[in-house]
C-alpha cells in the first residue's frame, strides 16, 4: 500500500517527536548548532558526512566484535557469504546482551565529544526556538 | 610521481571535518585494540558487499526477521536509534536485492558504502573523491532540491519576515502588529529549521526504516504471495 508523501512525513515526525531518548536529542542538538553556526555550507556538509561515516563505522566495529570468532573465521574463509550466514552473524552479535548497551554507550560518547568540539570551536549551544 | 600529483590535487577536508573524523577513528582504534576484529573486518565487509542476488526470496524474509530482532534488542534506546541500527544491518541485504527501489536514500547509502574505503587513513585520490561525493549529499542545494525548495524557503524566508516585521512595526509604532509579524516569522524559521534538521538526520542515519524499508518489503512480499497464490489457482 502506498501512502501519500505528506502523510508519511507527518507520521514519521510525530514518531520521532515522542522519541525522547538521548541519542535522538543529541544528534538533533548537534545538527541545529551546526546549522545555526557561521560555518560555510561546505564545512557543514563535511561535518554531517563525517558524522554519518563515523557512526556507521563505529557500529560495524562493535557488531563484528560481538560475532563469535569461530563464526567469523568460518565465513571469512569462504569466497561468498549466503544471506542466511549473514543473518546468523547479525543474530549472534545482537543477541549478545552486552552489544546493545555498548552500541548505545559508544555512539553517545562520540556525540558528546562532537558536542564538546563545537563548543571549543566557539559554536554556541542552540537558542530555544 | 603520478601518485604524488594525484595527492596534490585531491580536495582537502576542512579542519573541523578532520577533527570530527578523528573522534570516531580514536574510538574505533581503542575498541579494536587487543581484539581479533582487524583480522576479519575487511574480508567480512567485502563479503557483505557481495551477498548473492539469487537469494531474492530469502532477503525479504530475513529483512523482516532482522527488523524484529533489532527492535527487540536495541528498541529500549528509542525509535531513532533502533531505526539507525536496522538501516545498518539491512544495507548489505538491500544491496543484494535487485528489486529494491533505487531512490535518493538508496543512492546516498551507496555513496556512503563507497566512501567507506577512505574512512580511516586512506588519502588516495579515489578515496578522497568518494568522500567528497558523499559529502555532496548534505549540501543545502541537494537537500532543498529533494523537497522543491520548501525547506530553504522557510529557513531563509522566516528571518527575512522577522526583520521586515520588526522594521515596519517600529516605523509605524504598532508594537502588537510588530510582535505578531515577528512571532509568525520566528515560527516559520523554527518550523523550517526543524524540518531541515529532520532531513539531515535522515541522511546521516539512512532512510527511515519503518516508512520505507518495510513498506517496500511488504509490498514485494504481498506481490510474491499474490503471484504464488495466483499461480496455484491457475
Amino acid at each position: 500500500m502506498q501512502y501519500p508523501e505528506e502523510l508519511k512525513l507527518s507520521v514519521r515526525i510525530s514518531r520521532y517527536d515522542f522519541d525522547m531518548n538521548t541519542f535522538n536529542a543529541a544528534t538533533k542538538n548537534i545538527i541545529t548548532r551546526v546549522q545555526l553556526s557561521p560555518l560555510s555550507e561546505e564545512e557543514k556538509a563535511g561535518i554531517y558526512a563525517e558524522l554519518s561515516l563515523g557512526l556507521h563505522k563505529l557500529v560495524w566495529t562493535i557488531l563484528i566484535a560481538h560475532i563469535p570468532e569461530e563464526k567469523l573465521k568460518e565465513v571469512t574463509s569462504q569466497t561468498k557469504m549466503t544471506i542466511d550466514q549473514y543473518a546468523d552473524c547479525i543474530d549472534l552479535a545482537l543477541k549478545n546482551p552486552e552489544t546493545s548497551k555498548e552500541l548505545h554507550d559508544m555512539t553517545m560518547e562520540s556525540l558528546q565529544e562532537i558536542d564538546a568540539l563545537l563548543t571549543k570551536k566557539g559554536i554556541p549551544q542552540k537558542i530555544a526556538l | 610521481m603520478a601518485e604524488i600529483q594525484e595527492l596534490e590535487v585531491a580536495p582537502k577536508p576542512s579542519e573541523i571535518d578532520v577533527q570530527v573524523a578523528s573522534i570516531f577513528n580514536r574510538k574505533v582504534e581503542k575498541y579494536e585494540k587487543g581484539t581479533v576484529i582487524r583480522m576479519y573486518q575487511e574480508k567480512f565487509h567485502d563479503l557483505c558487499q557481495q551477498l548473492p542476488h539469487e537469494e531474492q526470496n530469502r532477503i525479504t524474509v530475513k529483512l523482516q526477521q532482522i527488523g524484529i530482532l533489532v527492535r527487540g534488542t536495541v528498541g529500549e534506546y528509542g525509535a531513532r536509534f533502533s531505526d539507525f541500527i536496522r538501516n545498518i544491518v539491512s544495507w548489505p541485504m538491500i544491496m543484494a536485492d535487485s528489486t529494491f527501489p533505487k531512490d535518493k536514500y538508496y543512492q546516498m547509502a551507496l555513496a556512503r558504502a563507497k566512501a567507506w574505503t577512505g574512512y580511516a587513513s586512506d588519502t588516495t585520490k579515489t578515496a578522497t573523491r568518494e568522500r567528497e561525493s558523499f559529502k555532496d549529499h548534505f549540501l543545502p542545494s541537494v537537500i532543498a532540491g529533494a523537497t522543491g525548495g520548501a525547506v530553504i524557503g522557510a529557513l531563509y524566508g522566516g528571518p527575512i519576515g522577522v526583520v521586515a516585521g520588526l522594521k515596519t512595526g517600529s516605523e509605524i509604532g504598532l508594537a502588537i502588529a510588530s510582535s505578531t509579524v515577528a512571532g509568525g516569522g520566528l515560527g516559520a524559521f523554527a518550523g523550517g529549521l526543524r524540518s531541515l534538521v529532520y532531513k539531515i538526520q535522515d541522511r546521516i542515519f539512512g532512510h527511515p526504516a519503518r516508512s520505507y524499508n518495510m513498506d517496500a518489503s511488504f509490498i514485494k512480499f504481498g506481490a510474491s504471495m499474490g503471484a504464488i497464490s495466483g499461480g496455484a489457482q491457475a
